[in-house]
C-alpha cells in the first residue's frame, strides 16, 4: 500500500465530504471485526478536516473594519453540520433495524448496536479532533450551547433518536427479566448490567462539551429504568409477601424476607447502578418489614417467651432495617424482662415462706425473710439470662442493654410489689456478710458460727431446689480465693441496679462492724478488694467510713499491743484487747442500761484508760459493755468421780458480771443479782435466759419467771457440754431488732444531710435558680446514692430557708446566702 | 519505533515517546496502530518534520502536565535556553513549524513558536514591523493619521 496520501481540494466541501463520509462508513458502519482503518485514511480525514477549516478564503476587508465576529475566519460549520445529518441517517437506519426486535432479543440488539456505536464515536472524536480543538470551543464560547463536542454529539443524537424510541419497550424487556430473575429463573446479567451501564453512560444533558470532565448524571436512567423499576419491585413483593404470610408462620416469612432483602442486595451489585442501592432497599424494607412490623412486634412477644435466639435475633436484623423498627422491639423487651424479674422474685419469696413453714426450727424467723444467697443468686441468674439474651439475639446494641439494665434496676428496687422485708441494698449488703464472714471451718468461735451457718444454708437448700437455681453458684462453699473474688464482682453487677445505694452502704458497715469487732471477717484483702470495689462504682466519698473503719481497727491492736508491754499492764491477771473506735464512723451505741463492772475487769479498764489518756489527752473513752465479750474457764468435778473437766465459756460482758459472782456464792436471787450487775431488765434477762437455757445456771423454782425478784439462780456444778468450749455470747433478740429501727432511721437522717448539702452545692454554683431546675440538679447530684423523692427535697429546701443559707426570690427562685 | 512519512515521502524512525509528543500521532496509535506502523503526515515538509522531531526528542522527558492543569487563557510557558536557540531559523521556517505543532497538537511547541513571535512584534514601531514581516503600507497617509489618533492612548510613551 502506498504511503502516499492523495487529498482532494480543501476548498471543495463536496470533494472533502466525500472523503470523510467513506472513512464514516467504516468507523460507524461495517461489522466491529472489520473495522481497520488505514493510517492513511485516519490521517487523511484529520489533515482534510484540518486543512478545509484553515483554508480561509483570503479577505481583502480590514481586519478591525469587519465587525464579524471571530469564529469567521475559521470553517467548521459545515463539516459539523454534514457530521450531524449523517449521524441522523446513520441513526435511522439503526432505529429501523431494532424496531422489529422484543423482549430480551431487543435489549441484545439494541446493546449490540449500542456497543458498536460508542466505539465509532470514540474513534469519531479523534478523526474530528481539529473541529473539537478549536471550532467548537469558540462555538461554545460564542453562547451556542448546542454545539457539543463530536463524542457528546454522537451520544446525544444516540439518547434522542434511538433511545427515546424504544426506551419504554427496552425497560418493559428489562423489568419482565428482572422479574424471571426473582422467580429463580437463571438470566443472563451481564446483557441486563450493560444495558444499565449504557443508560448511565448516556445522563448527559450536553451543558458540558468537554468530554474529559464528562461526568454522567442518572437523568436517563432515573427517568427511562429507575423509577418503573422501583414500582416494579413494590408491586413484586407486596403480591408476594401478602401470599406467603397467608400460607406460612410469622418465622418462616422472617427467613423468607430476609433472603429476598439478601437477594436484592447481590442484584444491585450484579446488574443495577450504585445511586439505586438506598431507593431499591427503602421499598423493600417497607414493604417487606414496615408493613408486618406489627406482626413481627407480636411475634416478638411470643419469641422471648420461647428463648428462641436464633428468630429473635432475625426480626432484631429486620426490624433494625427501617427507621424507628427497634423502638416497639425493646420496650417489649424492657418490659418482659421486668416481669420476669419480678416473677423469679415472687417465686423465689413462695418457696422460702414455703420452707420456712415446713421447717420448724426457722419458724421463729420473720416468715418473709428471704435467705441473701438465694436471693442474689436469683438477680444474678435473670441478669445473666437477659444480658446473654441482648448480646445473642440484639448483637449487643446499646439501646438494648440499655433497656436490659432500666428492666433490672426497676425489678430489684420494686418495692411496691414486695413487702420492706426483700429490700434489695439490705439483702445484698447481708449476702456480702456472708460472702466475707469466715465459715464454720475456720472459725474461733466454732459454736456460734455453726449455729448461724446452719440457719442459713437450710433456707438456700430449699429454695435451690424450688427455683431451680443453678446449684454451684448456691451451695455455701466459696472454696478459693479466685470464687470468693468472683462472687463479689457478681455482687457488683447487681450493685449498680441498686437505687437506695446508701441503704447498701449503712447495711454493709453495720455487717462490717460485726465481723472486725467480732474477728471473724474471712480476709483483709477480701474486705479490701469490696471496699475498692465500692469506690470504683460510687467513690470515695462513699467508702470513707468503712475505710476509717478499717484504720481504727489496726490503731487499736497497735494500741493494745502497746498497752501489753506498758507498765500500766504488770500485774494485771487476765489478757485483755480494746479497740478504741471514732464514734464517728461506727453505727454502734452503747447499750442503754446501767451496769456496774466486776472489780477485776473494772481495774484493768481504769488501767487502759490512763495509758490511753497519757497518749491522747482529752479524748473521752466510752465503754460499749454490749459489744464486750470475753472467755471464762471454769472446772467441774468429772462426772466419772476421778478428776475434773474444764470448760471454756464464751460469754459477754453483762454474763461475765453474772457468773463471776458465783464465786462468792452458789445461789442468788435476781434482786441480788440486780443490785450486784445495776443491769436493767431487759438486759439482766436476756442474759440469764441464755445461761438457764446453756444449763451453766438452774433457776428456782423451776416455773418461776425470771424476771420475779425471788427468783434465785443457782450454779449448776453438775454442767456437762457436748465440748469444752462453749459460746454463750449470743446476740440478744430485742437488741437486734433495735439496731435494725435505729439503721432505718440513720438513713433517713443521712439523706436529710445529702440532700440539704447538694441543694447547697447547686445553689452555691447558680446563685439563683428556679425551683424546678433546683429540684432536677439536686436530683442528678443525689441519684448515684438513692432517688429522692421531691417531697423530701422540697423539705430540706424549707429547712434550708430557715437556716438562712437560702432565700425566696419571688414565687418560684431561690437565691444563695453567702 | 514509529516511523513518519513526510509530505514529501521521506521516512522518519524515532521512538515512540517522541512521536506521541504529537497528540494527534498519539490518538492514530492508540486508535489502529501498533508499533510497526507507518504513519503518513500529509502536511508536513520533511525539512519541518525534521525540525520538530529534534525539538521533540529533545522534550520527550519533559513532566506530562494533567489536561485540567491548564488554563488555556493565561498559561505562561518560560522559554528555555534550548528553545530560543532551537526557534532561532528563518522566518519561513518559524512560521512552518508554528503551523505544523498545530497541525499535529504538539501544544507546547505551538506555544513556543507564538511566543517567539510576540517576542518579535514587540516593542517595534509599524516601520519596523513592515520590514521585518514584508508587509506592504497599503494606508494612504489620511488613513493612517486617523488611526494613530485613535490608538493615541495605546501609544508606549
Amino acid at each position: 500500500m502506498s504511503s502516499a496520501v492523495d487529498l482532494p481540494n480543501p476548498n471543495n466541501l463536496e470533494d472533502v465530504w466525500a472523503y470523510v463520509e467513506k472513512g464514516l462508513d467504516i468507523l460507524l458502519v461495517k461489522p466491529l471485526d472489520e473495522v481497520a482503518l488505514s493510517p492513511q485514511m485516519y490521517m487523511g480525514m484529520y489533515s482534510i478536516i484540518h486543512n478545509y477549516c484553515t483554508n480561509v478564503p483570503v479577505s481583502n476587508t480590514p481586519f478591525w473594519g469587519s465587525d464579524s465576529s471571530s469564529s469567521s475566519e475559521f470553517r467548521g460549520v459545515e463539516i459539523y453540520q454534514r457530521l450531524s445529518s449523517y449521524l441522523n441517517r446513520r441513526l435511522s437506519t439503526l432505529k429501523s433495524e431494532v424496531s422489529q426486535y422484543q423482549d430480551e432479543e431487543l435489549i441484545k440488539e439494541y446493546m449490540v448496536r449500542f456497543t458498536r456505536y460508542s466505539i465509532g464515536a470514540k474513534y469519531l472524536t479523534n478523526v474530528f479532533a481539529y473541529i473539537n480543538r478549536h471550532w467548537v470551543p469558540r462555538q461554545r464560547d460564542d453562547g451556542h450551547t448546542n454545539v457539543y463536542d463530536v463524542y457528546t454529539l454522537c451520544l446525544m443524537k444516540w439518547k434522542n433518536s434511538m433511545l427515546f424510541s424504544c426506551s419504554k419497550l427496552l425497560t418493559d424487556a428489562a423489568l419482565a427479566m428482572i422479574r424471571r430473575d426473582r422467580d429463580g429463573e437463571a438470566i443472563s446479567t451481564p446483557l441486563l448490567s450493560g444495558l444499565i451501564q449504557s443508560l448511565v453512560a448516556l445522563g448527559i444533558d450536553g451543558s458540558d462539551y468537554s468530554v474529559s470532565s464528562h461526568q454522567p448524571g442518572l437523568s436517563v436512567y432515573e427517568e427511562c429504568f429507575e423509577g418503573r423499576f422501583l414500582e416494579a419491585t413494590a408491586q413484586y413483593y407486596k403480591e408476594e409477601s401478602q401470599r406467603f404470610i397467608a400460607s406460612h408462620s410469622v418465622v418462616q416469612y422472617m427467613r423468607k424476607a430476609e433472603s429476598r432483602i439478601a437477594e436484592e442486595t447481590k442484584r444491585l451489585d450484579e446488574y443495577l447502578a450504585v445511586s439505586t442501592t438506598p431507593k431499591l432497599l427503602n421499598i423493600v424494607h417497607n414493604v417487606l418489614i414496615a408493613d408486618y412490623s406489627d406482626i413481627l412486634v407480636s411475634e416478638h412477644r411470643a419469641l422471648l417467651d420461647s428463648h428462641s435466639i436464633t428468630d429473635l435475633s432475625c426480626i432484631y436484623r429486620l426490624l433494625s432495617l427501617i427507621p424507628d423498627g427497634l423502638k416497639p422491639l425493646m420496650a417489649e423487651f424492657e418490659l418482659y424482662v421486668r416481669k420476669q424479674g419480678t416473677l423469679g422474685i415472687q417465686q423465689l419469696l413462695e418457696s422460702s415462706a414455703a420452707s420456712a413453714n415446713q421447717d420448724a426450727k426457722a419458724a421463729t424467723r420473720p416468715a418473709a425473710a428471704v435467705d441473701p444467697q438465694a436471693y442474689v443468686s436469683t438477680l444474678l441468674r435473670l441478669h445473666s439470662t437477659y444480658a446473654s439474651l441482648v448480646q445473642e439475639a440484639y448483637g449487643n446494641n446499646p439501646e438494648f442493654v440499655k433497656a436490659l439494665d432500666n428492666a433490672c434496676r426497676d425489678f430489684i428496687n420494686d418495692t411496691k410489689t414486695f413487702s420492706k422485708a426483700v429490700r434489695a441494698p439490705d439483702i445484698i449488703a447481708r449476702y456480702c456478710d456472708t460472702l466475707l464472714r469466715k465459715s464454720s471451718a475456720s472459725s474461733r468461735a466454732a459454736a456460734a458460727a455453726a449455729v448461724a451457718v446452719a440457719a442459713t444454708s437450710n433456707a438456700a437448700s430449699a429454695s435451690s431446689s424450688s427455683t431451680a437455681v443453678d446449684p454451684s453458684t448456691n451451695a455455701n462453699t466459696i472454696s478459693s480465693e479466685d470464687d470468693l473474688e468472683a462472687a463479689l464482682n457478681d455482687v457488683m453487677t447487681i450493685f449498680f441496679y441498686i437505687d437506695d445505694k446508701d441503704v447498701f452502704q449503712k447495711s454493709y458497715a453495720r455487717a462490717l462492724a460485726r465481723r472486725l469487732v467480732n474477728g471473724i471477717s474471712i480476709s483483709d484483702a477480701a474486705e479490701a478488694s469490696m471496699i475498692s470495689k465500692l469506690k470504683d462504682a460510687c467513690g470515695f466519698d462513699y467508702i470513707s467510713v468503712l475505710q476509717r473503719m478499717f484504720q481504727d481497727i489496726n490503731i487499736s491492736s497497735d494500741l493494745t499491743q502497746a498497752f501489753k508491754t506498758s507498765a500500766e499492764k504488770e500485774d494485771l491477771p487476765l489478757d485483755m484487747e480494746m479497740l478504741v473506735l471514732g464514734s464517728n464512723f461506727w453505727t454502734m451505741q452503747p447499750a442503754k442500761t446501767d451496769f456496774q463492772l466486776p472489780p477485776l475487769l473494772q481495774e484493768s479498764l481504769e488501767r487502759f484508760e490512763k495509758f490511753y489518756q497519757s497518749k491522747h489527752s482529752g479524748r473521752k473513752l466510752e465503754w460499749l459493755y454490749n459489744h464486750c465479750k470475753g472467755e471464762m474457764r471454769a472446772t467441774y468435778n468429772s462426772p466419772t468421780g476421778n478428776g475434773t473437766v474444764t470448760y471454756t465459756f464464751q460469754v459477754s460482758a453483762f454474763q461475765m458480771a453474772i457468773l463471776l459472782s458465783y464465786n462468792d456464792k452458789d445461789t442468788l436471787t435476781y434482786r441480788e443479782l440486780e443490785s450486784i450487775t445495776k443491769l436493767n431488765k431487759d438486759f439482766l434477762a436476756g442474759s440469764l435466759s441464755i445461761l438457764l437455757k446453756a444449763k451453766v445456771l438452774l433457776k428456782e423454782p423451776q416455773d418461776a419467771t425470771i424476771e420475779d425478784p425471788e427468783t434465785r439462780f443457782i450454779y449448776n456444778t453438775g454442767f456437762r457440754g457436748k465440748r469444752l468450749r462453749v459460746n454463750l455470747n449470743q446476740p440478744l433478740k430485742f437488741e437486734q431488732q433495735k439496731e435494725a429501727a435505729a439503721t432505718q432511721k440513720n438513713i433517713e437522717e443521712d439523706r436529710k444531710v445529702l440532700i440539704q448539702s447538694a441543694i447547697v452545692r447547686v445553689m452555691k454554683a447558680r446563685k439563683q435558680l428556679k425551683h424546678v431546675q433546683l429540684v432536677q440538679e439536686t436530683i442528678t447530684q443525689i441519684s448515684s446514692r438513692f432517688s429522692p423523692s421531691i417531697g423530701e427535697i422540697k423539705k430540706c429546701i424549707d429547712l434550708l430557708i430557715d437556716k438562712e443559707y437560702i432565700a425566696r426570690v419571688d414565687a418560684e427562685r431561690y437565691q444563695y446566702l453567702a | 519505533m514509529v516511523k513518519l512519512i513526510s509530505s514529501d515521502g521521506e521516512q522518519f524512525e524515532v521512538e515512540r515517546n517522541v512521536a506521541e509528543q504529537s497528540i494527534l500521532i498519539k490518538n492514530v496509535i492508540a486508535d489502529i496502530g501498533d508499533d510497526t506502523t507507518e504513519v503518513p503526515v500529509p502536511n508536513v515538509a520533511s525539512s519541518v518534520l525534521k525540525k520538530v522531531l529534534e525539538w521533540c526528542e529533545y522534550h520527550k522527558d519533559d513532566p506530562v502536565v494533567a489536561e485540567d492543569e491548564i488554563n488555556p487563557r493565561s498559561r505562561n510557558i518560560e522559554i528555555g535556553e534550548w528553545d530560543t536557540k532551537f526557534m532561532q531559523v528563518d522566518q519561513e521556517m518559524l512560521f512552518e513549524i508554528i503551523l505544523a505543532a498545530n497541525y499535529l497538537d504538539i501544544r507546547n511547541l505551538l506555544e513556543i513558536g507564538c511566543k517567539t513571535v510576540a517576542g518579535m512584534i514587540k516593542r517595534k514601531s509599524p516601520e519596523e514591523l513592515r520590514r521585518i514581516f514584508n508587509i506592504p503600507n497599503d494606508f494612504t497617509p489620511e488613513e493612517e493619521a486617523q488611526i494613530r489618533r485613535e490608538n493615541e492612548w495605546a501609544e508606549d510613551r
